[in-house]
């Protein structure tokens, strides 16, 4: 769930050590510009550990939220009892 | 495949395989080679356990709570043992084991360079609960010191592979295959004691908590038992942001927030659930929710009140500090003064393989430890094991579990006859077919979206913590939705090819979760049934899952009176 990692360009010193860090497997390396990028960010946790374990500081996560799949957290039917009643509430208040 | 375009294989042995190189994995390692310096050992990990970033460790608030010498083990039992905990269903022998090894665990990480928090007088830095134990922070990067001991010690490791399969072999297991995630090798271990290390079941819902389950797929798979599965619903709660955005776990603001939820002026937590809890149970989520469906919402944290009331008492480690502020920007955490909406997040942690004392399976040669077995080892009875209710558990069992299982693959190595006796090709063939099937074929469904089907009936917190025999019926229809779902899986690359695996293993375990919660028929500790709202004296025993044949069989399992 980032929209990317963003590498500074002047401080990488491609060492290549970030291919570790992450533990769900994010991050890939890209072969021409010789630095990491995030080759499967929906699985990356926003854990920070490449940010801050990355020797020359070159990493920024950049999350992007809305990109997770998020369950609902109340069965259909409950949420639908509750949308009712909000409505309910409210064409009393009108009335 | 055809013969003439075969994978590569790689083919390796050793005495002791552990599979997952977290703390748990690298406590086992380290163990072993302390006790017995000869036996061969070979960690393998689908992440970098080798340089210690694999696993929870280095994503952990470092919390690490244990029995200090001014409390009393016995106490600490008896809390773990006692009402909305433990609720009777804990191995006594083991938990007081557990209680009085605590220390001594704690004390032997200074041995391995692992930093803890400590005072000017060089004494440990603890929050001290008016609870019987005390809280110290531990450095979350610990695994890089244990593995570069454990790599001192002459301990081998594999980083990016993935385990698929145990190898088994007249009911004793021989060992493990997988593959390389990032050059697709296909890899056979074999070996005389294989531990399971490979973390719990989270179903990747909340942020940071993203184990799959494997561990527990793997165990079903050779057939061993599990226990308290009906227990491992972990729950939160989550944070609506200003936009409307949903924020989970660390990131939310709220993760930590049971005690002090209100409706207006209400604080709600303490209507519903009076006191001070060291951490969330399903009442706290019930308090949500009856409040909720009554039209009372929404249900707000007001964070200065939070700050105020929350009766947690942590000390944290820097580098835990400084990565969790940094996670906190960038979840637009709330900060003063603010109030904010919440709702119920799922995490769940089912690490129920049955073990014994000794960490050992039902399966001869094979041992789980850590987050595999938590709940399973009845240790800490009726809840979620790791945390137990208890924050700063998770790092504790970690490391008690590898102790264990380490100290006992000794032992098993010292006890086996070796036969040399290689598996049948076929078998090694037949693994190999059923580890790469989903990457072979040509077209299928994505394995997210089983994934999602299955956190479609996990998440919803009138299924999994306030249940009813309909809701979880319902919820269980979704899991074998999911089900079916399975054999059309297709796998575009060597990472989807694991999420496949995950996918099986999340279906698997939410198979395991609503069977054993509809047959418990009443209401005990983090198992809250609204049709069964009352504990049940005749309940006081384990539920058992196994696999038989195609179907999974539940019994119970009398608790033994100590
Ligand atoms: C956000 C968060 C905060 C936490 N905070 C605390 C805290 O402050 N204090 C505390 O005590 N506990 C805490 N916990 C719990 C604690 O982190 C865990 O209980 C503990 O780290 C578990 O260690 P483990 O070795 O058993 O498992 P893990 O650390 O999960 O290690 C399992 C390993 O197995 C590997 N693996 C999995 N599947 C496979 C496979 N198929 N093949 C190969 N390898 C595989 C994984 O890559 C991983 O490295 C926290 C957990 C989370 C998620
Ligand atoms: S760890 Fe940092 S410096 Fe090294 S390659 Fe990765 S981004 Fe570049
Ligand atoms: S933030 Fe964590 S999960 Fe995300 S890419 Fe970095 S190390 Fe991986």
């Amino acid at each position: 769930m980032i929209r990317e990692l963003n590498v500074d360009q002047q401080k990488c010193i491609h060492c290549r050590q970030c291919l570790d860090f992450c533990y769900t497997n994010v991050i890939g390396w890209d072969e021409t510009k010789e630095q990491p990028f995030a080759q499967y960010p929906l699985d990356c946790q926003l854990c920070c550990v490449c940010e801050d374990a990355c020797p020359a500081h070159a990493i920024t996560v950049i999350p992007d939220w809305s990109r997770k799949y998020y369950p609902d957290y109340l069965s259909a039917k409950s949420a639908a009892a509750i949308r009712e009643m909000a409505a309910e509430k409210e064409r009393r208040a009108g009335k | 495949m055809s013969a003439e375009n075969k994978r590569p294989r790689k083919s390796q042995c050793s005495h002791v395989l552990i599979i997952g190189g977290g703390i748990s994995g690298l406590t086992a390692a380290l163990t072993i080679k302390e006790t017995d310096p000869a036996a061969d050992v070979l960690l393998v990990d689908k992440a970098c356990a080798s340089k210690g970033w694999a696993g929870k460790a280095a994503r952990t608030a470092g919390l690490l709570s244990f029995v200090s010498q001014e409390k009393d083990p016995e106490e600490f039992a008896r809390y773990c043992a006692g009402a909305d905990i433990g609720c009777g269903l804990n191995d006594m022998a083991l938990l007081r084991d557990f209680a009085y090894n605590s220390r001594r665990l704690v004390e032997h990480l200074a041995d391995w360079d692992v930093d803890i928090e400590r005072n000017e007088d060089g004494s440990m830095a603890v929050g001290v609960w008016p609870l019987p134990w005390v809280t110290a922070g531990v450095d979350p990067d610990m695994c890089r010191k244990m593995s570069s001991r454990a790599k001192k010690y002459g301990v081998l490791f594999e980083d990016h592979v993935v385990i698929s399969e145990l190898i088994v072999l007249e009911g004793r297991v021989r060992g493990a295959v997988g593959f390389h995630l990032l050059d697709g090798t296909y890899q056979i271990y074999l070996a005389d004691v294989v531990i399971l290390a490979c973390g719990s079941q989270n179903f990747d819902i909340t942020p940071s908590w993203c184990s799959t389950g494997v561990s527990q797929k793997l165990a079903y798979d050779a057939g061993c038992r599990f226990r308290n599965v009906e227990f491992c619903g972990m729950g939160d709660f989550g944070r609506f942001g200003q936009d409307g955005q949903r924020y989970y776990g660390q990131h939310s603001g709220a993760h930590t927030a049971h005690d002090c939820l209100y409706v207006g002026e209400e604080n709600i937590s303490q209507k519903w659930r009076p006191g001070f809890h060291s951490s969330m149970d399903p009442m706290a989520a019930y308090a949500w929710y009856r409040e909720t469906m009554a039209g009372n919402g929404p249900v707000e944290v007001h964070y200065q009140k939070f700050r105020d009331e929350s009766g947690a008492l942590f000390h944290f480690h820097p580098n835990a500090m400084r990565r969790m502020h940094r996670v906190e920007s960038l979840a637009e955490y709330p900060y003063e003064h603010e109030q904010y909406e919440v709702f119920p997040g799922f995490i769940s942690e089912m690490s129920a393989i049955r073990v014994g004392h000794g960490m050992e399976t039902d399966i001869p040669g094979l041992l789980a430890i850590g987050d595999t077995s938590g709940a399973g080892s009845a240790r800490a009875g009726a809840v979620p094991a790791p945390p137990a209710k208890i924050h700063g558990t998770g790092i504790l069992n970690a490391l008690y579990s590898g102790d264990k299982g380490g100290s006992t693959a000794v032992l098993l190595l010292h006890g086996i006859k070796r036969t040399g006796e290689q598996p049948p090709a076929e078998l090694l063939d037949r693994l190999e077919e059923s580890t790469y099937h989903y990457f072979d074929r040509e077209e299928g469904i994505s394995p997210r979206d089983v994934i999602c089907r299955v956190q479609d009936a996990m998440a919803p917190c009138d299924y999994s913590f306030v249940k009813t025999k309909e809701r979880m019926e319902e919820a269980l229809g979704i899991i074998l939705e999911a089900k079916e779902m399975l054999p059309r899986m297709k796998a575009e690359n060597l990472h989807e090819l694991s999420k496949c695996l995950d996918a099986q293993a999340m279906v698997l375990c939410g198979e395991m979760f609503y069977r054993a919660s509809l047959a418990r028929t009443e209401s005990r500790s983090f198992h809250l049934r609204e049709d069964y709202p009352e504990m049940d004296a005749s309940w006081k025993k384990w539920l058992n899952i196994r696999k038989n044949g195609e179907e999974m069989e539940i019994f119970t399992e009398e608790i033994p009176n100590i």
